[in-house]
Protein backbone atom coordinates (compact mmCIF):
# COMPACT_ATOMS: atom_id res chain seq x y z
CA UNK A 1 0.00 0.00 0.00
CA UNK A 2 1.12 3.45 -0.55
CA UNK A 3 2.08 6.10 1.82
CA UNK A 4 -1.49 6.91 3.19
CA UNK A 5 -4.35 9.80 1.69
CA UNK A 6 -4.23 13.22 3.73
CA UNK A 7 -5.60 16.43 3.25
CA UNK A 8 -4.09 19.90 1.82
CA UNK A 9 -5.34 22.12 4.14
CA UNK A 10 -7.37 22.70 7.09
CA UNK A 11 -9.66 25.05 5.33
CA UNK A 12 -9.48 22.60 2.89
CA UNK A 13 -10.97 19.98 5.30
CA UNK A 14 -13.55 22.24 6.82
CA UNK A 15 -14.69 23.15 3.72
CA UNK A 16 -15.15 19.49 2.56
CA UNK A 17 -16.43 18.22 5.94
CA UNK A 18 -18.95 21.59 5.87
CA UNK A 19 -19.93 20.52 1.97
CA UNK A 20 -20.58 16.96 3.91
CA UNK A 21 -22.65 18.50 6.71
CA UNK A 22 -24.97 21.37 4.26
CA UNK A 23 -27.07 19.89 2.30
CA UNK A 24 -31.27 19.72 1.52
CA UNK A 25 -31.87 19.53 5.63
CA UNK A 26 -30.21 22.99 6.05
CA UNK A 27 -31.96 24.77 3.09
CA UNK A 28 -35.62 23.18 3.26
CA UNK A 29 -35.82 20.72 6.68
CA UNK A 30 -34.68 23.10 8.82
CA UNK A 31 -37.31 26.14 8.28
CA UNK A 32 -40.08 23.44 8.13
CA UNK A 33 -39.17 22.00 11.52
CA UNK A 34 -38.91 25.76 12.79
CA UNK A 35 -42.54 26.55 11.39
CA UNK A 36 -44.01 23.35 12.34
CA UNK A 37 -42.55 23.06 15.99
CA UNK A 38 -43.37 26.64 17.68
CA UNK A 39 -41.22 29.25 15.57
CA UNK A 40 -38.53 31.01 17.53
CA UNK A 41 -39.20 29.13 20.59
CA UNK A 42 -38.07 26.06 18.61
CA UNK A 43 -34.92 27.72 18.98
CA UNK A 44 -34.20 27.01 22.42
CA UNK A 45 -34.66 23.48 21.98
CA UNK A 46 -33.31 23.77 19.35
CA UNK A 47 -29.83 25.13 20.62
CA UNK A 48 -29.50 23.34 23.51
CA UNK A 49 -29.61 19.91 21.20
CA UNK A 50 -26.45 21.43 19.47
CA UNK A 51 -24.78 21.83 22.48
CA UNK A 52 -25.21 18.59 24.43
CA UNK A 53 -26.05 16.15 20.88
CA UNK A 54 -24.63 17.74 18.19
CA UNK A 55 -21.31 19.09 19.34
CA UNK A 56 -20.40 15.91 21.39
CA UNK A 57 -21.38 13.86 18.97
CA UNK A 58 -19.25 15.62 16.28
CA UNK A 59 -16.26 15.49 18.33
CA UNK A 60 -16.90 11.81 18.99
CA UNK A 61 -16.74 11.06 15.25
CA UNK A 62 -13.69 13.00 14.17
CA UNK A 63 -12.19 11.76 17.19
CA UNK A 64 -13.02 8.11 16.11
CA UNK A 65 -11.83 8.75 12.38
CA UNK A 66 -8.27 10.33 13.35
CA UNK A 67 -7.91 7.08 15.64
CA UNK A 68 -8.73 4.86 13.19
CA UNK A 69 -6.64 6.59 10.62
CA UNK A 70 -3.83 5.85 13.19
CA UNK A 71 -4.11 2.52 12.08
CA UNK A 72 -4.65 3.12 8.23
CA UNK A 73 -8.48 2.35 8.67
CA UNK A 74 -10.87 4.82 6.80
CA UNK A 75 -14.11 3.15 7.38
CA UNK A 76 -15.92 2.27 10.38
CA UNK A 77 -15.10 -1.91 10.61
CA UNK A 78 -11.78 -1.18 11.17
CA UNK A 79 -12.25 1.74 13.47
CA UNK A 80 -15.08 -0.14 15.73
CA UNK A 81 -12.51 -2.92 15.92
CA UNK A 82 -9.73 -0.65 17.02
CA UNK A 83 -11.84 0.85 19.90
CA UNK A 84 -13.04 -2.71 20.86
CA UNK A 85 -11.31 -5.54 20.39
CA UNK A 86 -14.41 -8.16 19.71
CA UNK A 87 -15.01 -9.87 16.91
CA UNK A 88 -18.75 -8.07 16.45
CA UNK A 89 -16.79 -4.67 16.84
CA UNK A 90 -16.24 -4.92 12.84
CA UNK A 91 -19.77 -5.86 12.11
CA UNK A 92 -21.60 -2.79 14.29
CA UNK A 93 -19.13 -0.97 12.04
CA UNK A 94 -20.60 -2.50 8.97
CA UNK A 95 -23.62 0.21 9.49
CA UNK A 96 -20.68 3.13 8.39
CA UNK A 97 -20.50 1.41 5.48
CA UNK A 98 -24.06 0.51 4.68
CA UNK A 99 -25.91 3.61 5.06
CA UNK A 100 -23.54 5.80 3.18
CA UNK A 101 -23.69 3.41 0.36
CA UNK A 102 -27.71 3.09 0.71
CA UNK A 103 -28.34 6.98 1.31
CA UNK A 104 -25.80 7.90 -1.70
CA UNK A 105 -27.81 5.90 -3.94
CA UNK A 106 -30.98 8.06 -3.83
CA UNK A 107 -29.29 11.41 -2.46
CA UNK A 108 -27.26 11.42 -5.94
CA UNK A 109 -30.53 10.33 -7.78
CA UNK A 110 -32.09 13.14 -6.10
CA UNK A 111 -28.77 15.34 -6.66
CA UNK A 112 -29.51 15.33 -10.25
CA UNK A 113 -33.32 16.47 -10.23
CA UNK A 114 -31.22 19.76 -9.58
CA UNK A 115 -29.13 19.63 -12.38
CA UNK A 116 -31.81 18.45 -14.28
CA UNK A 117 -33.83 21.61 -12.81
CA UNK A 118 -30.95 24.29 -12.88
CA UNK A 119 -31.40 23.54 -17.13
CA UNK A 120 -34.80 23.32 -17.19
CA UNK A 121 -34.93 26.48 -15.65
CA UNK A 122 -31.95 28.25 -17.11
CA UNK A 123 -33.96 27.47 -20.54
CA UNK A 124 -37.40 27.86 -19.08
CA UNK A 125 -38.93 24.14 -20.10
CA UNK A 126 -41.58 24.64 -17.60
CA UNK A 127 -42.16 28.44 -18.18
CA UNK A 128 -45.66 29.66 -18.60
CA UNK A 129 -47.46 27.81 -16.14
CA UNK A 130 -46.97 29.29 -12.89
CA UNK A 131 -48.93 26.98 -10.92
CA UNK A 132 -48.53 24.30 -8.38
CA UNK A 133 -50.15 21.47 -9.86
CA UNK A 134 -48.68 21.52 -13.01
CA UNK A 135 -45.08 21.85 -11.83
CA UNK A 136 -46.42 18.80 -9.44
CA UNK A 137 -47.19 17.06 -12.50
CA UNK A 138 -44.29 18.49 -14.41
CA UNK A 139 -42.12 16.89 -11.77
CA UNK A 140 -44.12 13.70 -11.47
CA UNK A 141 -43.59 13.16 -15.56
CA UNK A 142 -39.71 13.58 -14.86
CA UNK A 143 -40.12 10.87 -12.74
CA UNK A 144 -41.24 8.43 -14.89
CA UNK A 145 -45.27 8.56 -12.67
CA UNK A 146 -47.66 6.96 -14.87
CA UNK A 147 -51.66 7.78 -14.57
CA UNK A 148 -50.79 11.30 -14.11
CA UNK A 149 -54.24 13.47 -15.77
CA UNK A 150 -52.47 15.64 -17.96
CA UNK A 151 -55.46 17.21 -20.09
CA UNK A 152 -57.41 18.76 -17.27
CA UNK A 153 -58.09 22.09 -17.40
CA UNK A 154 -55.42 24.61 -15.64
CA UNK A 155 -54.13 21.07 -13.38
CA UNK A 156 -52.16 19.61 -16.67
CA UNK A 157 -53.14 21.25 -19.99
CA UNK A 158 -51.38 24.17 -19.34
CA UNK A 159 -49.26 24.36 -22.61
CA UNK A 160 -46.05 23.33 -21.26
CA UNK A 161 -44.48 19.78 -22.47
CA UNK A 162 -44.50 16.93 -19.76
CA UNK A 163 -41.88 14.18 -19.94
CA UNK A 164 -43.32 11.22 -22.01
CA UNK A 165 -40.31 8.76 -20.19
CA UNK A 166 -37.62 8.62 -17.36
CA UNK A 167 -34.93 8.68 -19.98
CA UNK A 168 -34.00 12.30 -19.17
CA UNK A 169 -34.12 11.40 -15.43
CA UNK A 170 -31.47 8.97 -16.45
CA UNK A 171 -29.68 11.26 -18.33
CA UNK A 172 -28.92 13.73 -15.25
CA UNK A 173 -28.67 10.56 -12.93
CA UNK A 174 -25.66 9.02 -14.72
CA UNK A 175 -23.95 12.59 -15.17
CA UNK A 176 -24.26 13.04 -11.54
CA UNK A 177 -23.19 9.55 -11.04
CA UNK A 178 -19.66 9.99 -13.33
CA UNK A 179 -19.13 13.44 -11.75
CA UNK A 180 -19.15 12.06 -8.31
CA UNK A 181 -17.03 9.11 -9.78
CA UNK A 182 -14.59 11.59 -10.94
CA UNK A 183 -14.11 13.60 -8.24
CA UNK A 184 -13.65 10.14 -6.12
CA UNK A 185 -11.13 8.78 -7.99
CA UNK A 186 -9.04 12.01 -8.33
CA UNK A 187 -8.35 11.46 -4.61
CA UNK A 188 -9.19 12.98 -1.33
CA UNK A 189 -6.91 15.97 -1.64
CA UNK A 190 -7.14 16.40 -5.75
CA UNK A 191 -10.35 15.23 -5.63
CA UNK A 192 -12.55 15.92 -2.63
CA UNK A 193 -10.71 19.06 -0.89
CA UNK A 194 -10.30 20.87 -4.65
CA UNK A 195 -14.20 20.50 -5.38
CA UNK A 196 -15.05 21.63 -1.97
CA UNK A 197 -12.85 24.69 -2.17
CA UNK A 198 -15.08 25.84 -5.47
CA UNK A 199 -18.48 24.83 -4.40
CA UNK A 200 -19.01 25.99 -1.09
CA UNK A 201 -17.72 29.55 -1.65
CA UNK A 202 -20.14 29.36 -4.57
CA UNK A 203 -23.02 27.63 -3.05
CA UNK A 204 -22.28 30.32 0.23
CA UNK A 205 -22.18 33.33 -2.67
CA UNK A 206 -25.67 31.64 -4.33
CA UNK A 207 -27.40 31.64 -1.17
CA UNK A 208 -26.69 35.03 -0.08
CA UNK A 209 -27.85 36.58 -3.16
CA UNK A 210 -30.72 34.62 -3.08
CA UNK A 211 -31.57 35.64 0.76
CA UNK A 212 -30.76 39.54 -0.21
CA UNK A 213 -33.86 38.50 -3.41
CA UNK A 214 -35.94 36.79 -0.75
CA UNK A 215 -35.78 39.51 1.79
CA UNK A 216 -36.79 42.26 -1.09
CA UNK A 217 -40.06 40.59 -2.55
CA UNK A 218 -41.79 43.17 -0.03
CA UNK A 219 -45.94 41.82 -0.73
CA UNK A 220 -45.45 40.87 -4.16
CA UNK A 221 -49.03 41.28 -4.80
CA UNK A 222 -50.52 44.20 -3.24
CA UNK A 223 -53.98 42.77 -3.62
CA UNK A 224 -53.42 40.12 -0.33
CA UNK A 225 -51.45 41.76 1.64
CA UNK A 226 -51.02 39.09 4.36
CA UNK A 227 -49.05 37.25 1.85
CA UNK A 228 -45.81 38.66 1.84
CA UNK A 229 -42.18 38.06 3.18
CA UNK A 230 -42.74 38.95 6.98
CA UNK A 231 -45.38 36.87 7.23
CA UNK A 232 -42.81 34.26 6.10
CA UNK A 233 -40.57 35.30 8.66
CA UNK A 234 -42.90 35.88 11.52
CA UNK A 235 -44.06 32.00 10.49
CA UNK A 236 -40.76 30.79 10.89
CA UNK A 237 -39.74 32.84 13.66
CA UNK A 238 -42.69 34.07 16.29
CA UNK A 239 -42.18 31.93 19.37
CA UNK A 240 -45.46 29.70 20.77
CA UNK A 241 -44.37 29.44 24.12
CA UNK A 242 -46.44 26.88 24.88
CA UNK A 243 -44.48 24.45 22.36
CA UNK A 244 -41.44 24.19 24.73
CA UNK A 245 -43.68 21.86 27.18
CA UNK A 246 -44.58 19.33 24.44
CA UNK A 247 -42.32 16.65 24.50
CA UNK A 248 -42.72 16.11 20.76
CA UNK A 249 -40.80 19.81 19.69
CA UNK A 250 -37.74 18.85 21.77
CA UNK A 251 -37.96 14.91 19.73
CA UNK A 252 -37.96 17.56 16.61
CA UNK A 253 -35.49 19.75 17.83
CA UNK A 254 -32.89 16.45 18.53
CA UNK A 255 -33.63 15.13 15.51
CA UNK A 256 -32.77 18.44 12.93
CA UNK A 257 -30.01 19.03 14.94
CA UNK A 258 -28.68 15.19 14.60
CA UNK A 259 -29.92 15.25 10.52
CA UNK A 260 -28.41 18.29 9.71
CA UNK A 261 -24.81 17.56 11.12
CA UNK A 262 -24.76 13.93 8.97
CA UNK A 263 -24.16 12.81 12.21
CA UNK A 264 -24.14 8.44 12.69
CA UNK A 265 -23.25 8.48 8.44
CA UNK A 266 -19.49 7.11 8.96
CA UNK A 267 -18.59 10.57 6.56
CA UNK A 268 -17.11 11.93 9.08
CA UNK A 269 -15.01 9.15 10.74
CA UNK A 270 -13.72 8.45 6.86
CA UNK A 271 -12.80 12.53 6.29
CA UNK A 272 -10.86 12.74 10.42
CA UNK A 273 -8.92 9.73 9.03
CA UNK A 274 -6.88 11.67 6.72
CA UNK A 275 -5.69 13.54 9.56
CA UNK A 276 -2.32 12.87 11.14
CA UNK A 277 -2.38 12.22 14.77
CA UNK A 278 -0.71 15.44 16.00
CA UNK A 279 -3.39 17.22 14.12
CA UNK A 280 -6.61 19.19 15.90
CA UNK A 281 -9.80 17.51 15.56
CA UNK A 282 -11.69 20.08 18.95
CA UNK A 283 -11.45 23.29 16.92
CA UNK A 284 -11.74 21.46 13.05
CA UNK A 285 -14.66 20.19 14.27
CA UNK A 286 -16.64 23.07 16.18
CA UNK A 287 -15.66 25.17 12.71
CA UNK A 288 -17.57 22.82 10.35
CA UNK A 289 -20.49 22.39 13.11
CA UNK A 290 -20.18 26.36 13.26
CA UNK A 291 -20.57 26.61 9.53
CA UNK A 292 -23.43 23.91 8.67
CA UNK A 293 -25.56 26.09 11.46
CA UNK A 294 -24.94 29.48 9.68
CA UNK A 295 -25.68 27.96 6.64
CA UNK A 296 -28.84 26.40 8.13
CA UNK A 297 -30.17 29.02 10.64
CA UNK A 298 -28.82 32.37 9.36
CA UNK A 299 -29.37 31.46 5.17
CA UNK A 300 -31.86 28.24 5.46
CA UNK A 301 -34.48 29.80 7.71
CA UNK A 302 -34.71 33.48 5.15
CA UNK A 303 -35.19 31.07 1.91
CA UNK A 304 -37.88 28.89 0.84
CA UNK A 305 -40.31 29.29 3.58
CA UNK A 306 -40.86 33.16 3.25
CA UNK A 307 -40.61 32.99 -0.66
CA UNK A 308 -43.03 30.75 -0.59
CA UNK A 309 -45.16 32.66 2.09
CA UNK A 310 -45.06 35.36 0.03
CA UNK A 311 -46.41 34.25 -3.23
CA UNK A 312 -48.87 31.35 -1.61
CA UNK A 313 -49.96 32.25 1.59
CA UNK A 314 -49.15 31.15 4.91
CA UNK A 315 -52.16 27.86 4.46
CA UNK A 316 -50.82 26.77 1.01
CA UNK A 317 -47.58 27.06 2.37
CA UNK A 318 -48.27 25.09 4.86
CA UNK A 319 -49.63 22.36 2.86
CA UNK A 320 -47.20 21.86 0.44
CA UNK A 321 -44.17 22.16 3.60
CA UNK A 322 -45.39 18.87 4.55
CA UNK A 323 -44.87 17.07 1.09
CA UNK A 324 -41.50 16.69 1.15
CA UNK A 325 -39.26 17.72 -1.93
CA UNK A 326 -42.32 18.98 -3.64
CA UNK A 327 -41.16 22.43 -1.74
CA UNK A 328 -37.86 22.81 -3.71
CA UNK A 329 -38.72 21.17 -7.18
CA UNK A 330 -42.51 22.01 -7.58
CA UNK A 331 -43.03 25.04 -5.13
CA UNK A 332 -39.63 26.88 -6.00
CA UNK A 333 -40.01 26.68 -10.09
CA UNK A 334 -43.81 28.21 -9.09
CA UNK A 335 -42.24 30.91 -8.21
CA UNK A 336 -39.42 31.71 -10.11
CA UNK A 337 -41.81 32.29 -13.38
CA UNK A 338 -43.50 35.23 -10.97
CA UNK A 339 -40.38 37.44 -9.78
CA UNK A 340 -38.43 39.22 -12.61
CA UNK A 341 -35.11 37.29 -13.79
CA UNK A 342 -36.79 34.28 -12.50
CA UNK A 343 -34.87 31.95 -14.77
CA UNK A 344 -31.77 33.87 -13.33
CA UNK A 345 -32.39 32.97 -10.02
CA UNK A 346 -33.98 29.72 -10.36
CA UNK A 347 -30.96 28.87 -11.88
CA UNK A 348 -28.85 29.85 -8.77
CA UNK A 349 -30.89 27.80 -6.94
CA UNK A 350 -31.21 24.59 -8.31
CA UNK A 351 -27.02 25.00 -8.88
CA UNK A 352 -26.97 25.70 -4.69
CA UNK A 353 -28.95 22.46 -4.31
CA UNK A 354 -26.75 20.38 -6.91
CA UNK A 355 -23.64 22.15 -5.03
CA UNK A 356 -24.74 21.34 -1.34
CA UNK A 357 -25.51 17.21 -2.96
CA UNK A 358 -22.56 16.97 -4.77
CA UNK A 359 -20.62 17.69 -1.59
CA UNK A 360 -22.72 15.42 0.58
CA UNK A 361 -22.67 12.49 -1.82
CA UNK A 362 -18.52 12.49 -2.12
CA UNK A 363 -18.79 12.07 2.08
CA UNK A 364 -21.14 9.24 1.41
CA UNK A 365 -18.79 7.54 -1.13
CA UNK A 366 -15.49 8.16 0.34
CA UNK A 367 -15.93 5.43 3.03
CA UNK A 368 -16.87 2.57 0.56
CA UNK A 369 -13.61 3.98 -1.50
CA UNK A 370 -11.28 3.86 1.37
CA UNK A 371 -13.10 0.05 2.47
CA UNK A 372 -12.31 -1.19 -1.33
CA UNK A 373 -8.77 0.41 -1.20
CA UNK A 374 -7.14 -0.25 1.87
CA UNK A 375 -9.19 -4.08 2.63
CA UNK A 376 -9.05 -5.60 -1.00
CA UNK A 377 -5.81 -3.50 -2.55
CA UNK A 378 -7.71 -1.61 -4.99
CA UNK A 379 -6.43 1.36 -6.94
CA UNK A 380 -8.39 4.99 -6.01
CA UNK A 381 -9.78 4.31 -9.61
CA UNK A 382 -10.90 0.92 -9.74
CA UNK A 383 -12.49 1.76 -6.35
CA UNK A 384 -14.12 4.70 -7.78
CA UNK A 385 -15.01 2.52 -10.63
CA UNK A 386 -16.65 -0.10 -8.52
CA UNK A 387 -18.49 2.14 -6.76
CA UNK A 388 -20.03 3.89 -9.43
CA UNK A 389 -21.11 0.02 -10.69
CA UNK A 390 -22.90 -0.34 -7.38
CA UNK A 391 -24.82 2.84 -7.28
CA UNK A 392 -25.71 2.20 -10.67
CA UNK A 393 -26.98 -0.89 -9.85
CA UNK A 394 -28.50 -0.61 -6.45
CA UNK A 395 -29.91 2.86 -8.26
CA UNK A 396 -32.05 1.22 -10.99
CA UNK A 397 -35.22 0.14 -8.64
CA UNK A 398 -35.08 3.43 -7.12
CA UNK A 399 -35.57 5.24 -10.43
CA UNK A 400 -38.00 2.77 -11.61
CA UNK A 401 -40.01 2.05 -8.66
CA UNK A 402 -39.87 5.59 -7.10
CA UNK A 403 -43.67 6.09 -7.39
CA UNK A 404 -44.09 2.37 -5.55
CA UNK A 405 -42.06 3.65 -2.91
CA UNK A 406 -38.52 2.51 -3.01
CA UNK A 407 -36.53 5.67 -2.51
CA UNK A 408 -38.63 6.40 0.44
CA UNK A 409 -38.19 2.89 2.05
CA UNK A 410 -34.11 3.69 1.48
CA UNK A 411 -34.37 6.86 3.05
CA UNK A 412 -36.45 5.90 6.26
CA UNK A 413 -34.16 2.65 7.10
CA UNK A 414 -30.77 3.47 6.21
CA UNK A 415 -31.31 7.75 5.92
CA UNK A 416 -32.99 8.11 8.90
CA UNK A 417 -33.65 5.57 11.34
CA UNK A 418 -30.23 3.67 10.60
CA UNK A 419 -28.13 6.78 11.70
CA UNK A 420 -29.79 7.10 14.94
CA UNK A 421 -29.03 3.57 15.84
CA UNK A 422 -25.10 3.59 14.66
CA UNK A 423 -24.75 6.85 16.51
CA UNK A 424 -26.26 5.11 19.99
CA UNK A 425 -24.23 2.44 18.99
CA UNK A 426 -20.96 4.12 18.47
CA UNK A 427 -21.11 6.67 21.60
CA UNK A 428 -21.40 4.02 23.94
CA UNK A 429 -18.59 1.96 22.68
CA UNK A 430 -16.30 5.10 22.68
CA UNK A 431 -17.52 6.56 26.01
CA UNK A 432 -18.03 3.61 27.78
CA UNK A 433 -16.11 0.22 26.18
CA UNK A 434 -13.20 2.27 24.84
CA UNK A 435 -13.00 4.44 27.82
CA UNK A 436 -13.72 7.72 28.98
CA UNK A 437 -10.09 8.36 29.80
CA UNK A 438 -8.81 7.09 26.11
CA UNK A 439 -12.25 8.78 24.69
CA UNK A 440 -10.90 12.65 26.35
CA UNK A 441 -6.93 12.08 25.21
CA UNK A 442 -8.41 11.31 21.56
CA UNK A 443 -10.18 14.58 21.58
CA UNK A 444 -7.96 16.68 22.93
CA UNK A 445 -4.69 15.73 21.96
CA UNK A 446 -3.23 17.67 19.27
CA UNK A 447 -6.44 20.27 20.09
CA UNK A 448 -5.90 23.68 18.97
CA UNK A 449 -8.79 24.70 21.62
CA UNK A 450 -9.32 24.38 25.09
CA UNK A 451 -12.36 21.90 25.30
CA UNK A 452 -14.47 22.64 28.22
CA UNK A 453 -14.33 19.65 31.07
CA UNK A 454 -18.45 19.53 31.01
CA UNK A 455 -17.82 18.58 27.86
CA UNK A 456 -16.45 14.97 29.03
CA UNK A 457 -19.59 14.50 31.48
CA UNK A 458 -21.85 15.16 28.33
CA UNK A 459 -19.97 12.62 26.61
CA UNK A 460 -20.22 10.30 29.07
CA UNK A 461 -23.76 10.30 30.08
CA UNK A 462 -25.85 13.24 28.43
CA UNK A 463 -25.30 12.73 24.83
CA UNK A 464 -25.87 8.59 25.61
CA UNK A 465 -29.08 9.10 27.37
CA UNK A 466 -30.42 11.57 24.51
CA UNK A 467 -29.99 9.36 21.80
CA UNK A 468 -31.48 6.23 23.73
CA UNK A 469 -34.33 8.83 24.71
CA UNK A 470 -34.79 9.28 20.93
CA UNK A 471 -34.09 5.51 19.65
CA UNK A 472 -36.59 4.42 22.50
CA UNK A 473 -38.88 6.71 21.19
CA UNK A 474 -38.42 5.75 17.33
CA UNK A 475 -39.01 2.30 18.28
CA UNK A 476 -42.04 2.68 20.53
CA UNK A 477 -44.11 5.59 18.10
CA UNK A 478 -42.74 5.01 14.92
CA UNK A 479 -41.38 1.75 14.12
CA UNK A 480 -44.33 -0.74 14.72
CA UNK A 481 -46.62 1.24 11.82
CA UNK A 482 -44.47 1.27 9.55
CA UNK A 483 -43.53 -2.08 10.00
CA UNK A 484 -46.94 -2.99 9.35
CA UNK A 485 -47.34 -0.67 6.50
CA UNK A 486 -49.41 1.58 7.41
CA UNK A 487 -50.47 4.82 5.12
CA UNK A 488 -48.72 2.40 2.24
CA UNK A 489 -51.05 1.66 -0.93
CA UNK A 490 -51.88 -2.06 -0.70
CA UNK A 491 -50.64 -2.38 -4.58
CA UNK A 492 -46.92 -1.14 -3.97
CA UNK A 493 -46.34 -3.48 -0.18
CA UNK A 494 -44.82 -6.30 -2.65
CA UNK A 495 -42.28 -3.18 -3.88
CA UNK A 496 -41.38 -1.65 0.07
CA UNK A 497 -41.02 -5.19 0.78
CA UNK A 498 -38.49 -6.02 -2.45
CA UNK A 499 -36.62 -2.25 -1.08
CA UNK A 500 -36.13 -3.88 2.74
CA UNK A 501 -34.82 -7.33 1.31
CA UNK A 502 -32.77 -5.44 -1.19
CA UNK A 503 -30.84 -3.47 1.94
CA UNK A 504 -30.90 -6.66 3.79
CA UNK A 505 -28.85 -8.62 1.08
CA UNK A 506 -26.71 -5.17 1.12
CA UNK A 507 -26.11 -5.46 5.06
CA UNK A 508 -25.68 -9.08 4.49
CA UNK A 509 -23.04 -8.69 1.11
CA UNK A 510 -20.80 -5.98 3.48
CA UNK A 511 -20.60 -8.21 6.49
CA UNK A 512 -19.36 -11.02 4.25
CA UNK A 513 -16.46 -8.71 2.35
CA UNK A 514 -15.74 -7.72 5.92
CA UNK A 515 -15.35 -11.34 7.12
CA UNK A 516 -13.79 -11.89 4.55
CA UNK A 517 -10.87 -8.91 4.34
CA UNK A 518 -10.37 -9.89 8.15
CA UNK A 519 -9.61 -13.53 7.45
CA UNK A 520 -7.06 -12.16 4.72
CA UNK A 521 -6.01 -10.12 7.53
CA UNK A 522 -4.96 -12.33 9.62
CA UNK A 523 -3.25 -14.32 7.04
CA UNK A 524 -1.13 -11.65 5.97
CA UNK A 525 -0.26 -10.85 10.04
CA UNK B 1 -48.39 37.14 10.98
CA UNK B 2 -45.95 39.12 10.57
CA UNK B 3 -42.38 39.43 12.39
CA UNK B 4 -43.37 40.28 16.06
CA UNK B 5 -41.22 41.92 19.16
CA UNK B 6 -40.57 38.40 20.02
CA UNK B 7 -39.97 36.96 16.81
CA UNK B 8 -37.25 39.63 16.15
CA UNK B 9 -35.59 39.21 19.47
CA UNK B 10 -35.44 35.18 18.90
CA UNK B 11 -34.49 35.88 15.41
CA UNK B 12 -31.19 38.26 16.36
CA UNK B 13 -30.37 36.34 18.73
CA UNK B 14 -30.07 32.90 17.06
CA UNK B 15 -27.85 35.03 14.59
CA UNK B 16 -25.46 36.76 16.73
CA UNK B 17 -25.02 33.52 18.16
CA UNK B 18 -24.14 31.35 14.92
CA UNK B 19 -22.52 33.88 13.37
CA UNK B 20 -20.47 34.84 16.60
CA UNK B 21 -19.95 31.22 16.66
CA UNK B 22 -18.79 30.73 13.12
CA UNK B 23 -16.54 34.21 13.54
CA UNK B 24 -15.17 32.71 16.56
CA UNK B 25 -14.07 29.43 14.87
CA UNK B 26 -12.42 30.90 11.78
CA UNK B 27 -10.64 33.69 13.59
CA UNK B 28 -9.22 30.49 15.72
CA UNK B 29 -8.43 28.59 12.76
CA UNK B 30 -6.56 31.60 10.91
CA UNK B 31 -4.42 31.61 14.76
CA UNK B 32 -3.29 28.32 14.78
CA UNK B 33 -2.39 28.18 10.77
CA UNK B 34 -4.50 27.70 8.13
CA UNK B 35 -2.80 24.43 6.92
CA UNK B 36 -1.74 21.73 9.42
CA UNK B 37 1.88 22.12 8.13
CA UNK B 38 1.91 25.68 9.91
CA UNK B 39 1.46 24.43 13.75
Amino acid sequence: MGERERWGTRVGLILAMAGNAVGLGNFLRFPVQAAQNGGGAFMIPYFICFLLLGIPMMWVEWSIGRYGGRYNHSSTPGMMHRIWSNPAAKYIGVLGLFMPLVVMTYYTYIESWSLGYTFFTAFGSYWGAPEFEPMVNFLRSYHGYTGLDLTAPGVGDVGISYFTSVLPAYGFFAITLAVNVWILSKGVSGGIEAIAKIAMPALFIFAIVLVVRVLTLGTPDPAFPANSVATGMGFVWNPVPEALSDPSVWMAAAGQVFFTLSLGLGSIHCYASYLRETDDVALTGLTTAATNEFAEVVLGGTLAIPAAVAFFGLERTQEIASAGFDLPFALMPTLFQQIPAGQMFGSLWFALLFFAGVTSSLAMGQPIMAFLQEEFGMTRKKAAVVLGGIIFALCQPVILFNQQGFLGEFDFWAGTFGLVVFATIEIILFAWVFGMDNAWEALTSGSDMKVPIVFRYIIQYVTPIMLLVILGSWVINILPPVLRYEGVNPDYIPYVRAARLTMVALFAGLCVAVGFAWRNRSLES
Amino acid sequence: MSMNALGWAFLITAWTFVTALTIWCFWKVAKAGASYDDK
